[in-house]
């Protein structure tokens, strides 16, 4: 190559660290000598840039993040052992002895139910080695040949001990099913809110519901579906924060940028607090606050008060507290 | 409403025809390899279960992938931002929006460059662009002269000249 003469691929080799000492040099002086070159040297300095590789492409195994997914969305059903089937069903007979302290029967003697009172919560070890907390004013039951299969009414978080040959499922009134494989996950379900909520925190879910929705809902880690009985539709959202969700296992209960008329279903469901708005405004206004289970209702009331202008008064007769 | 051993079929070509470039998309835009799985990952999860009402054509569901990468890595980012208050967040997640469409058109074109070079210049241009290998390296390597080389780079930035006049 000619000296005066400077090729693209000359300063390719340059800009790309590539280049050895004469053509280092030979741009080094170029360059800068006019504007017309230091206009062509920076094309080529950008392009370089802009076709930049992710550094990761090498290292990414498609097939890893293929097998990654259909274990999502189309889980193997693998058959256990014969060794782990007996340990699964030795855990059983000492779990159901210690259960049954706590549990009471009803239906028929093949059903186990557990309940918990107003302003209480509780956690039960189930037969399968899985763990659930009830939330206040909620209760569990399941057939004890199918311990895997669990009525909710209310809120509970379950903590689902890993059977991949046998799908731990909860089941709602509404007919709201959600299917886990080893997992956990807070499902809040009282007959007398205006929607059903699911959150994930670990593992995998699948909800599906033959009352609101066809499709099947695959949950990834953090993610909240409320469904409004109003109109069955499933919206999913990402929870930012874990800890707040389940805080109502420390005997507290939470209210986040919620509806006055939704904190008074879960008042009414969790404290037997009875309130009835004589304001639709006040109804749909929103609050944010954390309470102990154990507050009274009028210091409940007496704090949200301190944020919106509402007034209240108890009716002795039928125990309900007037909004206004 | 397909098998699943049908659909597993459809979605191991779809991976095996999409997954990089999607990948290498996100990427781009939010910087950090487990995040970008893990959005590719939730996009094709979102078409596993829409793919029944969506048109059985690959340019619908190649848009359709796109698409929803696009919307997550937006939603990503919005939510990455919603926690930092910025003063005007409308207009930052607008930008925003247009930054990574930009990002998406040149990531197509610069595939379509290295697809439309002979393969022999655009495999000489990747040896000097990815792995950072002198002229006279790769001439050695594929046994040609230094020359040959410096040809063929230089035809391949002639190509991404014209091709990306638009972003240099």
């Amino acid at each position: 190559m000619k000296d005066n003469i400077v090729e693209d691929a000359e300063i390719w080799a340059y800009v790309s660290k590539t280049a050895d000492k004469p053509i280092l040099s030979k741009i080094e002086t170029w360059k800068n000598a006019s504007d017309f070159n230091k206009q062509r040297f920076n094309t080529i300095a950008k392009l370089y840039e802009t076709t930049a590789e992710n550094p990761y492409t090498e290292s990414i195994n498609v097939e890893d993040e293929k097998a990654k997914f259909f274990e999502t969305v189309a889980p193997a059903v693998k058959k256990s052992n014969r060794l782990q089937k007996y340990f699964k069903y030795a855990a059983a007979v000492v779990l159901f002895i210690s259960i049954a302290g706590i549990a009471y029967q009803s239906f028929s003697n093949n059903t186990v139910a557990i309940a918990t009172n107003f302003r209480e919560e509780k956690k039960v070890e189930l037969p399968d080695g899985s763990t659930v907390w009830l939330n206040a004013g909620s209760s569990i039951s399941y057939k004890k040949d199918e311990p895997r299969i669990i009525q909710l009414t209310g809120e509970a978080f379950f903590e689902v001990a890993k059977d991949k040959a046998h799908p731990f499922t909860v089941e709602t009134p509404d007919h709201v099913i959600v299917k886990a494989l080893g997992t956990s996950f807070n499902v809040k379900a009282y007959p007398e809110n205006s929607y059903l909520e699911t959150t994930l925190l670990t593992g995998k879910v699948e909800v599906t519901s033959g009352n609101y929705f066809d499709e099947k809902i695959i949950m990834l880690p953090n993610d909240n579906i409320k469904i409004l009985k109003a109109d069955g539709i499933p919206v999913k959202s990402t929870i930012q924060n874990k800890k707040a969700v389940l805080m109502w296992r420390e005997n507290k209960i939470r209210f986040k940028n919620m509806a006055f008329r939704d904190i008074a279903d879960d008042l009414n469901n969790q404290l037997n607090i009875k309130l009835v708005f004589k304001n639709t405004t006040i109804a749909e206004s929103r609050f944010t606050a954390v309470f102990d289970k154990s507050t009274t209702a009028e210091d409940i009331l007496e704090v949200l008060q301190d944020t919106k202008n509402f007034t209240y008064k108890l009716n002795p007769e039928t125990n309900e507290w007037m909004i206004k | 409403m397909k098998s699943t051993s049908t659909k597993k079929k459809i979605f191991s070509a779809l991976f095996d025809k999409h997954y990089k470039r999607l990948f290498n998309y996100a990427f781009k835009v939010v910087n950090d390899k487990d995040i970008a799985s893990g959005l590719v990952q939730e996009t094709f999860i979102k078409l596993w279960e829409t793919i029944e009402n969506i048109k059985n054509d690959e340019r619908a569901i190649e848009s359709y992938l796109i698409t929803v990468l696009k919307n997550k890595i937006i939603d990503n980012h919005r939510k990455n931002k919603t926690q930092e208050k910025h003063y005007d967040l409308y207009k930052l997640n607008a930008e925003f929006s247009v930054d990574i469409d930009n990002k998406w058109e040149l990531e197509k074109k610069i595939d379509g460059i290295y697809n439309a070079l002979h393969p022999k210049t655009s495999e000489i241009f990747k040896l000097s662009r990815t792995k950072g290998l002198t002229y006279s390296e790769i001439a050695a390597l594929k046994n040609i002269s230094v020359k040959t080389v410096e040809v063929h780079i230089s035809k391949a930035l002639k190509a991404f000249k014209k091709g990306l006049k638009d972003y240099l």
